[in-house]
């Protein structure tokens, strides 16, 4: 199975949309409640991170019966310093972002934290290409 | 007095969502302002404390399945704030108490329903 939405820069009003439409596949097919849970953070931070910072974007999650792999491309600035970008904390959003609660540094370790494999490939002045596996695993197991 | 009664009298929550039903179980409590915090560290069934009033909390609830929303200090929520809380039947609450009060006074009522 295959979802894929198109995602504006700066349109705050439908932020979120794409994660709960992912969210509520995952659990129409039966993933695990920890494997929804963990998409779910990383496709909506992923789905924020083009909002707040990119032009345009895709975010795109392909279904497995033993993995999740989320996909956010996006045409934007780019990451100059991955590692840096990856260290909690550390945000280059704008104060009226911050204002609302988001930009605090957390997204990109909160990605990492909920993926079992991820790559981030940047091109600065291009875009952003991000890649996650999250691990269908049977609970109780 | 059930749960939702007992918190929204000690709260002083007025129920800002209009047709939600005060249906979902309340398991817990979460109080923060950074969205990302609240994503990943709330729990399904938690009640959120927030000074936030914009519409992104509501995705945000409806992401990790919360039970409510109370936005302290009395500040009214944006209208389209109230109309996805309400396609999301979610129950979004105003209380003039701040961060710290609100999460005090309901820490005491779970501890008093053994629920913390």
């Amino acid at each position: 199975m295959k979802l894929e939405f198109v995602i504006e820069g700066m349109d705050f009003t439908r932020a979120g949309e794409a994660a709960a439409k992912i969210k509520k596949a995952l659990q129409l097919v039966g993933m695990e409640v920890e494997t929804v849970r963990k998409s779910v953070i990383v496709a909506y931070e992923a789905e924020m991170n083009i909002v707040i910072h990119a032009r345009s974007g895709t975010l795109t999650a392909r279904v497995y019966p033993d993995r999740v792999e989320i996909e956010a491309a996006d045409e934007g600035p780019g990451i100059p310093d991955i590692s840096l970008a990856l260290q909690e904390g550390y945000s280059t959003a704008p104060p009226h972002i911050r204002e609302m609660g988001f930009g605090a540094g957390m997204g990109l370790p909160n990605i990492q934290r909920s993926s079992d494999e991820l790559h981030i490939d940047s091109k600065v002045g291009i875009g952003t290409k991000l890649t996650s596996t999250i691990m269908n695993r049977t609970s109780g197991v | 007095m059930n749960l939702w009664n007992s918190i929204i009298k000690t709260l002083e929550l007025t129920l800002q969502t209009k047709n939600v039903d005060l249906e979902r179980k309340i398991r817990g409590a979460y109080c923060g302002d950074l969205l990302s915090d609240v994503l990943a560290h709330a729990s399904p069934g938690d009640l959120w404390i927030t000074i936030h009033r914009h519409r992104n909390i509501v995705a945000v609830a409806a992401l990790v399945n919360l039970s409510g929303l109370i936005i302290t200090g009395n500040r009214p929520p944006d209208p389209d704030t109230l109309e996805t809380a309400g396609k999301e039947g979610i129950p979004l609450f105003t209380t003039p108490f701040n961060n710290f009060q609100a999460a005090g006074k309901l820490y005491k009522i779970l501890s008093d329903y053994s629920m913390i």
